[in-house]
């Protein structure tokens, strides 16, 4: 095949006849939302963010007026949580929004996509074993300053029958088992959402630069 | 909106190279209207309107996250187009670029891109402004490219 050849038929090419024929259909399709991948990755992200604001409010409320108050505390840890979530949903937002820059070069712009998925993708990774970790420590705390007779007959609690050694042991275990599972789930999650095509956009980007 | 308008036919030959369904290339279509129009505020004309356009359209096509079923490509004429006498010549030309689309796409992404501008006639300026390949490296890949279609259009023709 002669690449050269074909340079005429491939110039008299037309759009399709069935396709968009003028600027009624343009104008319509303008008014549909993007299916494009970051369009869809800020709408979960504005989902997550409505999940997370409705049910820490009925939870901080809740918390604050029930069980004669003694578990206010809950309420403000799910503030400082929540105004932490707000944080972390800024800094994705503003990593989506830099993805949505596509008229740079087309190598330079895959440089960005690939930095800027791969700071995504830590961001989660990140935040989940830290989320788990401050959970854990905050509820351990609950339980033993609020709750009174439970850390009598808990293994995580330093008590006549359990001695301060095993209980930091316990809560170690605990700590590192459900922080390397919440970790492995988020790798397993994340490489089946961006995985691939990170890996693709950097093939493509291994191909431009190849000499 | 005229300006998207009067490049269409282009649109459409970027929504050909990297969708193998009709309802892929309509969603691909859509993509890069809508990314056109948001980038279009942020257009300096620091480059031409075209490159700029190729960009955008390149970038959204290349860095899409969809699954793309893998069929055998078609690019069916639906119905014949007005105005065309010459049958015989239209269906040369229709089976000339089924020839073409099926080597094409059997090219890597960035290949497909680089053919595509071959194909338009930009110059390798133009093309490094647009992929943002330098020169040397976009001649050695467009030899490459041409061995590769020269390859790929002998075995077709052994194998049949």
């Amino acid at each position: 095949m002669d690449l050269d050849q074909f340079k005429d038929v491939w110039k008299e090419q037309d759009a399709p006849v069935s396709a968009v024929q003028g600027k009624e259909q343009i104008l319509a399709m303008l008014k549909k939302r993007s299916q494009g991948p970051i369009a869809k990755m800020k709408r979960n992200l504005r989902g997550e963010m409505v999940i997370v604001v409705v049910s820490y409010t009925a939870m901080i409320i809740h918390y604050f007026v029930t069980f004669d108050r003694q578990f206010q505390s809950v309420s403000w840890f799910l503030l400082l949580i929540g105004l932490f979530y707000i944080l972390y949903y800024s800094l994705k937002n503003n990593l989506l929004n830099n993805m949505l820059h596509v008229s740079g070069k087309v190598k330079s712009h895959l440089q960005q996509q690939v930095t800027t998925l791969e700071k995504f993708v830590k961001l989660y990774l990140v935040a989940g074993p830290v989320l788990v970790l401050v959970c854990l420590a905050f509820f351990g705390w609950i339980f033993y300053t609020q709750v009174p007779g439970y850390s009598e007959s808990n293994i995580l609690f330093e008590s006549s029958t359990n001695p301060l050694w095993k209980a930091v042991i316990a809560w170690t275990v605990l700590a590192v088992v459900l922080t390397i599972a919440v970790y492995y789930a988020n790798v397993w999650l994340l490489n089946k959402l961006y995985g691939t095509h990170i890996a693709k956009l950097k093939g493509i980007l291994k191909e431009m630069s190849e000499e | 909106m005229a300006l998207v308008n009067e490049h269409r036919p282009m649109l459409f030959k970027v929504c050909n190279l990297y969708c193998r369904q009709e309802f892929e290339r309509q969603d691909l279509f859509q993509e890069i209207v809508i990314q056109l129009w948001r980038a279009f505020p942020g257009f300096r004309g620091d480059s031409k309107f075209s490159t700029w356009m190729y960009r955008i359209a390149l970038n959204t096509a290349i860095s899409d996250l969809r699954k793309k079923k893998h069929h055998i490509v078609s690019i069916e004429p639906e119905s014949l187009p007005d105005g065309i006498d010459d049958i015989d010549n239209y269906q040369e030309k229709e089976e000339k670029l089924k020839q073409l689309y099926s080597a094409i796409t059997q090219l890597s992404e960035i290949e497909r891109a680089i053919v595509m501008l071959y194909l338009e006639d930009k110059s390798y300026d133009e093309m490094e402004d647009i992929l943002g390949i330098n020169q040397n490296n976009l001649r050695v890949k467009m030899n490459r490219i041409k061995d590769k279609l020269r390859k790929l259009t002998k075995a077709v023709e052994y194998g049949s």
